[in-house]
């Protein structure tokens, strides 16, 4: 690790062009174009970038301090990426298979979103499928990626972000099938 | 720090319609999302607004400092702090200058992640997911964040533990009354005041 005083002194003295009160990435198009390639790559990745084509989903990046923060609707996805993150970073395309995987889950009615009028038991319940439905998608991208498309960066960045036992548990059910 | 309040549904809808502007008009609506502010002991005129869409959970914020008509999006980078600072409105004082100290750097994300000024042990994130023996070494080792003041120049010093990087550092926070921040380790700040005490 670097002198963690030379490292923190650098962010404080970092210069940035003046606020030009605009809350979109300087590098949008960049960004969604590395990562709709990256899905193109994987079968399952392939789907999410066809759903959005066919459904024409207006996609959209903002800077922001974290990056991993989304919202998707039946018509867009907006995911946040911090300016600092290398804009070919793979986490940036696991988020945007998830937002687009939770956006295309508008289409399905199993997992559609449902109102909280509908009672905390029902919303509860459709939250959790839908969140287990959009982690199974970004484990296969991330596994499709990974060890079929030869591009480990995937699988370790998946691995960052928490998901270690799901690759296992994606492999596992890989192989007994 | 102080808690959130919620915006009424005028001011929220002025705060968004200025978002808005400089992002998507659907991105934060009134039916989806909601408003809500801070006030800073250290900020006249600017408060720190909290921009909330709930149609997704996790929810999607975004965090702004703005005196209503100027915004600056907090984006992990000095920048819009600085440039806040720039217009003249901080005011630091022995009463305010930790919690400046803390809000500056918890608005900050390193290479290494976030950077917490340890104020309680149990109040860090990741608490949780250290072992006992870990837990106790943290705690034998940390101290209170104080203030202290050079006598050479005004400036603050804020003596206090930090965690970044996975690592706790001991260190002496140096704000300056423009709210430029450095940080050095304290056991060289410590030596150097007692030289001076020497003389």
């Amino acid at each position: 690790m670097k002198n963690p005083f030379e490292s923190l002194n650098s962010l404080f003295k970092s210069e940035k062009p003046p606020e030009r009160r605009t809350l979109r990435h300087p590098q949008e198009r960049e960004i969604i174009e590395i990562a709709l390639n990256n899905l193109y790559l994987s079968d399952m990745g392939n789907k999410l970038a066809e759903f959005a084509n066919k459904y024409e989903i207006k996609t959209s990046v903002l800077r922001a301090k974290d990056s991993r923060d989304y919202i998707a609707t039946s018509k867009t996805v907006t995911i946040s990426v911090a300016e600092d993150v290398p804009v070919n970073d793979p986490s940036i395309t696991l988020w945007l298979a998830g937002a687009l995987r939770e956006s295309s889950q508008e289409y399905d009615p199993h997992l559609k979103r449902v109102s909280l009028q509908n009672g905390e038991t029902i919303y509860f319940h459709r939250e959790q499928k839908k969140l287990e439905d959009k982690l199974f998608w970004q484990t296969g991208v991330a596994y499709e990626l990974g060890k079929l498309a030869n591009k480990p960066e995937f699988i370790d960045s998946f691995i960052v972000m928490g998901y270690y036992s799901l690759i296992e548990a994606y492999e596992k059910d890989l192989n007994k099938n | 720090m102080m808690d959130w309040n919620r915006l009424d549904k005028q001011q929220s809808a002025h705060i968004m319609n200025h978002i808005a502007m400089a992002s998507d008009p659907e991105l934060f609506s009134e039916y989806s999302s909601e408003a809500s502010y801070k006030t800073l002991p250290f900020y006249q005129d600017y408060m720190l607004y909290r921009i909330t869409n709930y149609t997704t959970l996790p929810s999607f914020s975004l965090d702004f400092l703005s005196d209503g008509e100027s915004f600056h999006l907090l984006d992990g980078s000095a920048s819009p702090i600085n440039q806040v600072n720039a217009k003249g409105v901080l005011y630091l004082t022995d009463a305010n200058v930790i919690q400046y100290a803390e809000f500056y750097l918890s608005n900050i994300r390193g290479e290494d992640g976030d950077i917490y000024m340890i104020r309680d042990i149990d109040d860090l994130p990741f608490i949780d997911s250290l072992d006992i023996d870990q837990k106790i070494d943290l705690e034998s080792r940390h101290t209170q964040p104080e203030v202290t003041k050079d006598p050479d120049n005004a400036n603050y010093i804020v003596l206090a533990d930090l965690f970044y990087g996975g690592t706790l550092i001991s260190s002496a926070i140096i704000v300056d009354n423009s709210g430029n921040i450095e940080i050095q380790p304290r056991d060289m700040m410590m030596s150097q005041s007692l030289d001076i005490n020497k003389r």
